[in-house]
């Protein structure tokens, strides 16, 4: 039985695209079949992690026909991994129809939606808008876990707190069995004066709920959306590649460590 | 025919990549430190290191960067119109330093405290 890990944080910039899509290719490369959700309607995630199809836009696999099994639910977009395939954001009419089912009606959908991928994928990985859509709660409401991305700047360590109420909201609100599957540090950079206060304080204050692996600041990572591939496959000896390869196998451990 | 075997944006896309790697982990309190014992005697208030290259100096292979350091020497007039003489106002620039930096830690200090709070229930 695959894994949902939705991807939140309620800051913008602080590296959630980055995280979903080559956290999504480091489980890929490592033998394990993944979907790759993009639920932010600027759509980055599935172009980031090399979306490759003939198909025009409006006829490819959207998260709505997934939802609603429409004739097109099964067939996934291939990218440049073979063992990655992702399902791309609908556009604003469909959303809109989407914004008017009920609210148990959207989580019922989302949650049936959720069992059904979890036979077919080890990991479904949802990358998702830092605002509160009705498709984002909803997502994080069917997850099994929420990976949190920190940017290590003053501004996103300060914002961490709104973003966990939200989730803790969640938690008591539609998804009890929501786990907390980690906080990562991301855009690290140790030239930077204010890095080494936040890293001790996120160590002290957020103790095992930070990974230990941090995201380094790095050019690869700049550079492989430009090219439309993740890192993992655009400068594979990186060191941001070999970090996000690090995090795939600590949240393994984890979830071993956890059963 | 050329005997180019590797395009040359290879090999410098390589170092440049462990030029980047290595400015990264610079310990950047240590070098200001050891720069400001061996060459300068002033506050240095913004620092930093960039176009990380690899070149050849004193016969070996060596990482250069350019250190950009934005030097502010502190000028203390008093009520009066006279300069406080440089002693006092070294201590007093430390003194600022200090505090700042103290704020900056308790600010931090502050968004992890709230950051755990919320936390709890996870």
């Amino acid at each position: 039985m695959g894994k949902m890990i939705s991807v939140f944080s309620c800051k913008g910039g602080v590296g959630k695209t980055t995280t979903a899509v080559n956290l999504a290719a480091a489980f890929a490369t490592s033998g394990h079949k993944v979907l790759l959700i993009d639920c932010d309607p600027q759509g980055s995630a599935a172009i980031c992690a090399g979306r490759f199809t003939s198909l025009p836009n409006q006829s490819q696999c959207t998260v709505f026909d997934v939802l609603t099994g429409t004739d097109k639910a099964d067939t996934f977009t291939d990218t440049c991994l073979s063992l990655l395939k992702v399902i791309t954001f609908p556009d604003e009419s469909v959303i809109a129809r989407y914004n008017k089912f009920s609210k148990n009606r959207r989580l019922t959908l989302f949650s049936n939606m959720a069992a059904k991928l979890k036979l077919k994928f080890d990991y479904i990985i949802v990358d998702n808008s830092p605002a509160n859509y009705p498709i984002t709660l909803d997502g994080l409401s069917a997850s099994d876990s929420v990976l949190v991305p920190l940017q290590c700047e003053y501004l996103a360590f300060k914002n961490l707190a709104p973003t966990m109420k939200l989730l803790k909201s969640v938690k008591q609100d539609n998804n009890p069995k929501l786990k907390l599957c980690g906080i990562l540090l991301t855009m690290v950079d140790r030239r930077s004066l204010v890095t080494d206060s936040i890293l001790s304080a996120a160590r002290t204050r957020l103790k095992s709920g930070l990974f230990k692996t941090f995201i380094p600041q790095s050019p690869q990572l700049q550079d492989s959306p430009g090219f439309r591939k993740p890192v993992l496959v655009y400068a594979p000896n990186s060191h941001g590649a070999q970090c996000y390869k690090a995090l795939a196998v600590e949240i393994i451990e984890k979830s071993q460590t956890h059963k | 025919m050329s005997s180019e075997v590797i395009s040359p944006e290879a090999i410098k896309s390589v170092f440049s990549e462990m030029a980047e790697h290595a400015g990264a982990g610079v310990d950047m309190d240590k070098l200001k430190e050891l720069l400001l014992n061996e060459h300068l005697r002033q506050h240095i208030d913004k620092f930093d290191l960039s176009n990380g290259k690899v070149v050849v100096k004193n016969n070996q292979v060596v990482l250069k960067f350019d250190c950009h350091a934005n030097l502010t020497i502190p000028v203390y007039l008093d009520q009066t119109g006279h300069i406080i003489s440089s002693e006092t106002a070294q201590e007093t620039a430390e003194g600022r330093n200090a505090d700042e930096s103290g704020h900056m830690h308790q600010h931090i200090d502050d968004a992890g405290k709230h950051a755990e709070q919320e936390s709890r229930g996870f």
